[in-house]
């Protein structure tokens, strides 16, 4: 029997870093093969690979035993290779149905026939029981559906291997079943199918067989019936403990920040304090408002009501520029959309907020600037050729050391951080989490905001958890678990508003 | 005997170094090399002192807005009015003239008027956030009928006396404009260099964004950049005025393309961030030199058009290729 995909010994790298290195991998028709591993770990490379989003460098992909070239979507659409990524794909301003069909639309006598692909999407939507109106606009959806009308836009009849990269992370519970059913129904026509998840629970619910990557290279798989959680983090890691406590840092008594009834567009009515050395992690579902509470309060985002006070001082926030001056610093969660200017130096990356303390007289003071970004380099290890290496040759770990740096030579007093550790590989994910430490020990106040659990229970010491756009409840470390902040994320409505 | 080899081989290493940390621009030298050798054999004419003043005068203007046009790009824009604002501050300046204003003063509000021109595009641009193209394109229509209304479509020749001198005096046998544009190429490469007027051009074309995250204040800059750019053009539109002791409505059509052009021919990308005024000399240079060997060659001003135009397409492949090689 052949495989209905096999991937043999794929290597891919993206501007000299590699990310996929010698991987193999197969999956039978009919069966569920779930890809695991750590982030950066390149699940989502090797699927895009599979799907015609990226060339390999080298490697040979094999469909019902006939090699393949997939170099284009188009080219995997055509021998049944369909995807939902991780990231929506959808354009706003068409229908679910012209979403459905887009690049593929049924027509007639050369033009679009509407009416049939209407007919057809409102098909395809209600055989896996998504209630969406094939007719209406993908911007007026929220996240959910819209991630419901991207798995609709991968199962078409012609599909025969289906790859589902985090599915589940906008979709809430009854609708992760309504998922698993449509999964085992493609699986009983003979679909193979590729789930990429970190979350176990679901994948010992769905899959076959786990298949776990790290660092680029395969690093072993389990027939289903073997799996253990262990077993599974061990073969993500390749040891056994990464997120160690850290332990909780000394954090005084002296409060530095009041938020009070803060709210703007995407969030509403937020209350917390800050002390002096605290991590305070925010933890949520996708689209909860972690994101847009660190906009808030650092001016980002209109505030519309409610106050912030700062050591007992009201201030206003009204733009980045002023919430640097009052003493915030924001590491955003996008750090080669927003976060480095990927064309400068490292040396100027990490001056640009600060960069008022090196002109004399109107000139830059190259020297002290030189000197100065030698130290955080050092400081930071950050591994780079030199300070006038460009940020976009380094690797993702350093380039998150570079964006700390950047924001610690403003000395701020509350940093603002938004998943401090995406895309990052498990070694640099160590030196983050003591630099943070470090940096509240040193007595600055972080607020950071992370989708992974484990990383926010290691590293805070309470947890603050948001649930569409308010705050669903607030946890000390002794009560904070993955249990419990789950619980708040997904059921938070008798806890809301109470505040 | 041991050092002296030493000496030498440390100062080619030197050398070596210097040569490597030019980067992109490397091509753009050899190119300029090979154009001015091909030029000298194909005509004996051409390395003489005389053309090659005449190259230096001929550039200038196009040299200048060139200079202003490298921040605007650098920054994420682009400043289509550059040509029309030239035409619109030399009637300006002659008209108030010819209405008896001061020669100093007529210069002064002159340049005054298309800095504030440049500094009003830079505020439409970034308080209604508009596409500098569009509006630009707006003001390059303005200005153009400003001098157009202004002048009544036809040359004012009224001018004070001794209002020619800056523009066609010479200083030995350097013209004043040439020695006025290698001031302002200093001038521009401290600013671009040693200033964060300079480091925020850079940073704001390379990611608007982070730079306004990290507490620019991206809108002054931007308002900044095209207020050089306004500046600059007026400026321009005074010398031609001082060179030709006439204000010329029809005057710079088509100049604020040359310019767009020399900026990208000396490798600053079109979407900001990369690039600078050494390789802004470097296009100015190739394109003045590519005019004036190919006429001196006599060939004809149809097929300099298609050379020229291949020339920006090439110079581009180049450049967006090696930059992905990197």
């Amino acid at each position: 029997m052949s495989n209905a995909v096999q991937m043999n010994n794929i290597t891919k790298s993206f501007s000299g870093i590699a990310v996929l290195n010698g991987v193999d991998l197969t999956v039978a028709a009919g069966e569920v093969v779930a890809l695991m591993g750590e982030n950066g770990a390149g699940k989502s490379t090797l699927m895009k690979i599979l799907c015609g989003v990226h060339e390999p460098d080298s490697g040979s992909i094999f469909v019902n035993g006939k090699e393949e070239k997939v170099p284009t979507p188009r080219k995997a659409f055509s021998i049944g290779i369909r995807a939902v990524h991780q990231e929506l794909s959808l354009v706003d301003h068409l229908t679910v149905a012209s979403n459905i069909f887009l690049g593929q639309e049924p027509s007639r006598f050369g033009f679009i026939d509407h009416a049939k692909m209407q007919q057809m999407s409102q098909a395809i939507l209600d055989r896996n029981g998504f209630e969406l109106d094939a007719g209406h606009k993908v911007g007026d959806l929220s996240i959910a559906n819209k991630q419901l009308v991207e798995i609709a836009k991968a199962i078409f009849d012609d599909t025969k291997t289906l790859i589902l990269d985090e599915p589940t992370s906008a979709l809430t519970k009854k609708e992760v079943e309504r998922l698993f059913k449509v999964v085992a129904l493609l699986k009983q026509k003979g679909v193979s199918i590729v789930y990429i998840s970190h979350k176990l629970n679901e994948v010992v619910q769905i899959a076959d067989r786990v298949v776990v990557l790290k660092d680029g290279q395969n690093s072993g798989e389990l027939p289903i019936e073997n799996v253990t959680e262990d077993k599974i983090v061990r073969m993500m890691v390749g040891r056994d403990i990464v997120y160690s406590h850290t332990g909780a840092g000394k954090v005084s008594d002296e409060s530095v920040l009041k938020v009070e009834g803060v709210s703007s567009i995407a969030v509403n009515d937020i209350n917390f304090d800050l002390r002096k050395g605290e991590i305070l992690g925010v933890a949520g579902l996708m689209g909860s408002g972690r994101t847009e509470l660190l906009e808030t309060l650092f001016g980002k985002r209109k505030l519309l009501q409610g106050s912030v006070w700062l050591k007992g001082q009201k201030i206003n926030n009204a733009s980045p520029r002023h919430s640097i001056k009052s003493g915030f610093a924001f590491a955003t969660e996008d750090r080669k959309g927003n976060g480095l200017v990927l064309d400068m130096s490292v040396k100027r990356n990490v001056s640009l907020p600060s960069l008022n303390r090196y002109v004399k007289f109107g000139f830059i003071n190259e020297t002290a600037r030189t000197k100065n970004s030698e130290e955080n380099v050092r400081s930071f290890n950050v591994k780079t050729s030199g300070v006038n290496q460009l940020v976009r040759n380094l690797s993702g770990g350093n380039q998150q050391k570079v964006v700390l740096s950047k924001w610690i030579n403003i000395r701020p007093t509350i940093f603002l951080i938004d998943e401090p550790t995406r895309g990052i590989d498990v070694g640099a994910k160590a030196e983050i989490y003591q630099l943070l430490r470090n940096l509240a020990s040193d007595g600055i106040s972080i607020i950071m905001v992370s989708s992974e659990l484990p990383e926010i229970l290691a590293l805070s010491d309470r947890v603050l958890v948001m649930k569409g756009g308010s705050v669903a409840g607030i946890l000390d470390r002794s009560a904070a678990s993955e249990e419990s902040v789950l619980m708040l994320a997904t059921k938070g409505e008798n806890l809301n508003g109470n505040g | 005997m041991a050092t002296a080899k030493n000496r030498q081989r440390a100062a080619r290493n030197v050398f070596l170094q210097k040569w490597d940390d030019l980067g992109n621009i490397r091509g753009l030298i050899a190119g300029l090399l090979a154009l001015v050798i091909l030029f000298s054999l194909k005509t004996g004419f051409f390395l003489t002192q005389n053309n090659l003043i005449a190259i230096s005068d001929q550039i200038t203007t196009i040299g200048i807005l060139a200079l202003a046009m490298t921040f605007v790009i650098l920054s994420g824009g682009i400043d289509l009015g550059v040509g029309s604002v030239v035409a619109m501050s030399g009637v300006l300046i002659t008209y108030f003239m010819s209405q008896g204003m001061g020669m100093v003063q007529s210069i002064l509000l002159g340049v005054l008027l298309c800095t504030i021109m440049g500094s009003l595009t830079g505020v439409v641009i970034t308080k209604f956030m508009l596409q500098p193209f569009i509006v630009t394109l707006g003001t390059m229509g303005v200005a153009r009928g400003v001098a157009m209304v202004v002048s009544n479509a036809s040359p004012i020749t009224q001018v004070t006396d001794g209002f020619s001198n800056l523009g066609s005096g010479r200083i030995g046998v350097i013209p004043n404009p040439v020695l006025i544009f290698v001031v302002l190429i200093v001038l521009t490469v401290i600013l671009l260099r040693k200033t964060k007027f300079g480091e925020y051009t850079y940073a704001i074309g390379g990611n608007e964004e982070a730079a306004r995250l990290a507490g620019i204040p991206v809108n002054f800059y931007k308002i900044l950049i095209y207020t050089l750019s306004g500046f600059l053009a007026g400026f321009t539109g005074y010398l031609m005025a001082s060179k030709f002791n006439s204000g010329v409505p029809t005057l710079g059509q088509g100049y604020e393309l040359d310019a767009i052009a020399a900026v990208v021919i000396g490798g600053t990308a079109l979407s900001g961030g990369i690039g600078g005024i050494g390789g802004t000399i470097l296009g100015v240079l190739i394109m003045g030199v590519l005019n004036n060997g190919l006429n001196l060659m006599g060939v004809s001003a149809y097929w300099q058009y298609i050379i020229k135009g291949l020339l920006i397409i090439v110079a581009v492949i180049i450049d967006s290729y090696t930059r992905k090689k990197r």
